[in-house]
């Protein structure tokens, strides 16, 4: 069983994909539940060797360790969040706003990173993040914002079209 | 093939996305590609009905008619169907149908009158029509004048 013990280190290393070691304070890394389980896993020993974390690079792994690092003491999210009670507001708090303003490569690799790391409320943030950049635009303005190609064949775009004709802005 | 860091994300997170989404944004995603008009269940009735209490649709003037399991403009709805248990977050709003599913489904048959925005209109008795070009004895102008 892994009990916390007290004389776990403070510090941790990561390895990231493009083989650069991070050291990172290790309630920081424990935002992350994948890190977490894995430092409770060795049970608080060996904690010199770097974790590897293959799927992240040093700049994605920079940067979700800045949101670590500026939300560590938030408590931490409560087990079984159901749909219903993380209401589906897309409020994003002002330091999050700003942390998500990146070109939309980082933002989706720290979505992919906090996916993979299980760092539940960086994922939601981004998430969020993308939702309001969806909100509010056409179907042709979407596509343009992310590169999406229209597939539809002229008798199925003219079907969703009528379908969604209320969802058109006059 | 345009890059496109969006398309990367797996297909759960898209999910995860669409939930935040106001219906109408929703709608206009799912109308991008393929994909993405696949992505989910079709929206159901059920989601116009609760959508229709939202600001958006208030603005829109849009309600949920049960026959086109969709949003119609209300002047596509009798003023009693909107009204009272019908109006919004009326207790029989589940019962609202637009003018054209209405007569397709026989609630109003031909010879009734009723009220659109306040103007008279008809399901004329002989051609069926429904009309604001209102004639005598339950028909359209056309058919009796």
């Amino acid at each position: 069983m892994a009990s916390a013990s007290t004389d776990a280190a403070k510090v941790i290393k990561v390895t990231t994909s493009d083989g650069i070691d991070i050291t990172v304070d290790r309630q920081v890394a424990e935002r992350s539940i994948l890190i977490k389980n894995l430092l409770e896993d060795l049970g608080g020993e060996s904690t010199d060797e770097p974790i590897p974390i293959p799927n992240v690079n040093e700049a994605v792994m920079k940067k979700v360790l800045e949101w670590c690092e500026h939300h560590k003491a938030d408590p931490p999210a409560s087990q079984d969040d159901d749909s219903d009670s993380r209401k589906k507001s897309t409020d994003i708090e002002e330091w999050d706003q700003k942390f998500m303003q990146v070109d939309q490569e980082m933002l989706f690799e720290i979505i992919l990173a906090a996916n993979y790391l299980d760092i539940k409320a960086l994922l939601d943030v981004g998430c969020k993040t993308v939702a309001n950049m969806i909100k509010g635009k056409s179907p042709d303005e979407i596509r343009k914002t992310f590169n999406i190609q229209n597939d539809f064949t002229p008798e199925e775009e003219d079907q969703i079209r009528r379908e969604n004709e209320w969802a058109e802005d006059r | 093939m345009a890059h496109s860091p969006f398309l990367r994300l797996p297909v759960e997170l898209h999910r995860d996305i669409f939930d935040y989404l106001e219906i109408q944004d929703k709608a206009r995603l799912q109308s991008t590609s393929r994909y993405f008009a696949t992505l989910t269940k079709p929206l159901t009735y059920e989601d116009f009905l609760a959508a229709e209490c939202k600001p958006w649709a208030i603005s829109k003037q849009l309600y949920a008619c049960k026959g086109c399991a969709s949003f119609r403009h209300l002047s596509r709805f009798t003023d009693d169907m909107r009204k009272g248990k019908r109006g919004r977050h009326g207790e029989e709003a589940n019962t609202r149908y637009c003018v054209k599913c209405g007569v397709d489904r026989h609630i109003y048959t031909p010879g009734t009158k009723f009220a659109i925005l306040g103007q008279p209109w008809v399901v004329c008795k002989q051609c069926v029509v429904f009309t604001d070009q209102v004639g005598c004895r339950g028909s359209c102008s056309q058919c009796r004048p």
